[in-house]
Parts: structure tokens; sequence; C-alpha cells
């Protein structure tokens, strides 16, 4: 039998001894040292979305004029529909005003908008997140609601000095109150992770039994502003399928998101007004 | 100092293959494939630096992915590269690092170790489904058939920096 020498597992007791004083350093040391390897990290993605920025300039430039004549054109269509759209939207929000005066409702949460660059994206098995180009230096707040043209992105987990990191609605840590849009009762959705080559997907867990959803005619589901993330109204996803869940007594099925939402450029963070 | 050097230019070239990867990662995020390529960090900074060296090259290395990733995870790769990075230098010198076949083999197996250490720990803190385990294994298939060709240029351009600052003569020293 070979002879035990301690001298030989030299690294592995002093690796062991270096652990138990890793784990004896208190947790803002952690902290402070996650932070500054994260705050050291951020010019790299942030010169890396400079460049891409740069890039796509010099991309653009490379147009014809008449090309940017016709799309100059476009956007002036474009610009009159959402100025009439935006004036509507005034003469909307004065007449909430008046009939929650009337009917002396508390008022709904405002949010300031605040839009950001995506500068990285991380999706995968273990975490779907996702890096934004602003942080403290824009006013962003762990916790606050980011959104898209097409709906809902997650939620904003943690904020570094000049960067944000996102996580996704398709993260199955995410879990935010919703309603469907013809209904007003309140159910969980929880992101699910991405399928092989399949669209994003989500989950509902505690549908009403009397709600039907078809492949033809898919139930819209919508946030709800009980969580004080989002507001109101906001796409989440949308339901084609539901069937008996494990309780039995409620309904679950998929939730179909915006196949966007995996190659997403610029988000728009809401930050409550009441934050500032 | 050439030992402070030659450790400071391994913490480089893993800081620049973690944002190579990043970087790849960031350009394919509407496919399932994810590169985790973790494996070939630890197994030049093994063989050719002190304990002392190798550890605070894994833990500098450890610290920058674990920051990166959510903070749900803790110190995961910082705890696995320094435990990894321990028993391969412990078993060093039954390994040829000076061709590319045993680094090659060690670093697959590193980041095969990784890869399910991941989804163990992960799976650990969550409910099991088939999703995960099909994404999971995804990656871990595209990670390890990229790796052997990854490797080949990440241990050569390696060797190469540490010709070129003059910081190999004490190579194997220690």
């Amino acid at each position: 039998m070979a002879k035990f020498h301690l001298g030989n597992y030299k690294p592995i007791i002093a690796l062991g001894l270096f652990l138990l004083c890793w784990w004896l350093v208190p947790l803002f040391v952690k902290s402070f040292l996650r932070l500054s390897f994260n705050e050291i990290q951020a010019p790299f993605w942030n010169t890396k979305a400079q460049l891409d920025d740069l890039a796509n300039f010099w991309a653009q430039r490379n147009h014809s004029k008449t090309e940017l004549i016709q799309a100059g054109r476009e956007m002036a269509r474009q610009k009159a529909y959402y100025q009439y759209y935006a004036q509507l939207n005034q003469q909307l929000e004065a007449e909430i005003e008046r009939l929650e005066a009337i009917l002396k409702l508390p008022s709904q949460r405002d949010y300031r908008h605040e839009v950001a660059r995506v500068i990285k994206r991380d999706l995968n098995a273990w975490w779907q997140t996702m890096e934004i180009r602003k942080g403290h230096n824009y006013g962003i707040e762990k916790g606050a609601g980011v959104i898209f043209a097409g709906g809902v992105v997650g939620k904003v987990i943690e904020v570094y000095a000049f960067t944000s990191r996102v996580e996704l609605i398709t993260s199955p840590n995410f879990r935010v109150a919703a309603t469907f849009e013809a209904d007003q009762r309140p159910i969980i959705y929880q992101g699910q992770r991405q399928t092989a080559l399949g669209d994003p997907l989500g989950r509902v867990d505690n549908v009403p039994q009397d709600l039907i959803a078809q492949s033809n005619r898919p139930l819209k589901l919508i946030t709800t502003d009980y969580g004080d993330t989002f507001p109101a109204g906001l796409k989440i996803g949308s339901v084609s399928w539901l069937e008996i869940g494990r309780t039995g007594i409620f309904q679950a099925g998929s939730v179909q998101l915006d196949p966007r939402l995996l190659k997403l450029d610029e988000v728009t963070v809401l930050i409550p007004l009441s934050i500032e | 100092m050439t030992a402070l050097y030659r450790l400071l230019l391994l913490v480089g070239c893993n800081l620049v293959l973690f944002c190579l990867s990043g970087l790849i990662n960031h350009a394919l995020s509407g496919l399932p494939i994810y590169w985790l390529l973790v494996g070939p960090m630890l197994i030049l900074p093994a063989a050719y630096l002190s304990y002392k060296g190798m550890l605070l090259c894994l833990l500098l290395t450890g610290l920058w992915i674990d920051a990166s990733i959510p903070n749900q995870l803790g110190g995961f790769f910082t705890f696995n590269l320094l435990i990894i990075g321990s028993l391969l230098y412990r078993y060093r010198k039954r390994f040829h690092f000076e061709h590319n076949f045993h680094p090659i083999m060690l670093a697959m197996a590193a980041n095969a170790y990784f890869i399910v250490a991941l989804s163990i720990w992960t799976l650990w803190h969550s409910s099991w489904n088939l999703e995960f385990a099909i994404l999971a294994l995804i990656s871990l298939v595209a990670s390890q058939l990229i790796l052997p060709l990854l490797a080949i240029w990440f241990f050569s351009f390696q060797r190469c920096l540490i010709q070129h600052f003059q910081l190999a003569e004490t190579l194997h020293a220690d």
C-alpha cells in the first residue's frame, strides 16, 4: 500500500483553507467585489455597442438619396398619423383625470419612460438576461419594468453605475400578475425556457375554467397594475390552448410571446415617478 | 516579476476568451445554442504557474465571470474553477502540456464538468422540466463540438503571448 504523504496534498489543503477563508469573508466585501468586477466589464460592452451603432451609421450612409427621400416621406406620414393619436391620447387622459376627480378615485400610477440600448443578450438554459446601457446614471431602480413595442420584456434585477441587468419574461424566475383582455380576474404568469428552435414561451396556471382559448381566437394576456411594476393593459402574449391544470380546479396553458424578444436591440424602462 | 506578468497575461487571455464567447452568444441569442467555454481557462494556469499564482489567476477569472451572470448563482464559477484548477495542479506532472492533445482533452473534460455542474446547481434551485434538459444538452453538445478548434487557437495564443513577452524562461520551474 502506498505511503500517505501529507505534502502531496498540499494544494488541496491550501484550497480548502482558502475556500474556508472565502466563506468567512463578510457579504458586503463579496458584493463590493462583484460590483467592482461588473463595473470594470461595463466599458467593454459599452464600446462594443457604440461600435455597432457606428457600423449601423455607416451602413445607413450607403443608402442612395432616393431611398432616403422615400424613407423621409414614409416617416412624415407616420408622424402625422402618430400626431393625431398623441392628441387623442391627451384628450383621453384629460377625460380620465376628470372622471377620477368626479368619482374621487385614486389616480393611476405614472411612469417615466427611459429608452435604453441592449448591449448584451445572455439567453441560455441557466439564465435569461440582457444588459442595457443605462443604470444609476439615468435613475433606473431595481425592480423597474422593461417593455418594447411588442409588450413586456422583463424586469430590472441589478443596477450598476452605467448599465443594468434585465431578467427576461422567458426566465422561469419571472412571475407577474396578469389578466386576459376580456376578463378582469387576475392570474399568474410565469416564464418558461425557450424550446429548441421555437418561439419564446411562458405559462399561466390558475385560469378559471369558464375561459375558452382557441387557436383561431387566442386570448390576449395583458398586465395588471397589482404589482406596481407595470401599468395595466400591456401585452404579455397570447394563449391559444388551455387544459385542466394539476389541481383540477383551474386551467393551465402556454403563452406565446413575441419572437422579437430574443433579438431586441432597444427597450424602454418604466421608472415609477414616485421613486424619483 | 516574470511570474506576476505571466499570471496577468494568462488572466488577460481568459478575459479575452470570455468576452469573445459573450459576443458570439449575443449574436446567437435567437437560437437555442449557447457556448459555455470555461474549460480552457484553467489548463495553462494550472500547468505554467505556481500554486499561489494559479489560485490568484483563477480567482480573478472566476470573479470576472460571476460578475457577468445573475447573482442567484453566487460564486459558482469562482468556486469550481478553484477546485478543478487545484485538482489539475495536483496531477499536472502526468500530462504533457507542451503539445495540444492533453490540454484539449483536459479542457473538454473540465468544460463538460462545468456544464453538468451548472445544470445540477440550477435544478437544485428550481424544478425539473424537459425544456431545460434539452437546452442544457444542446449547449453541452455545441460547446464540446467547438471546443477542440477553439482550444487549439486559445492555447497557441497563450503560448505565443508568453513567448512574445519573454515570460517563458521559468515555465515548469515551480
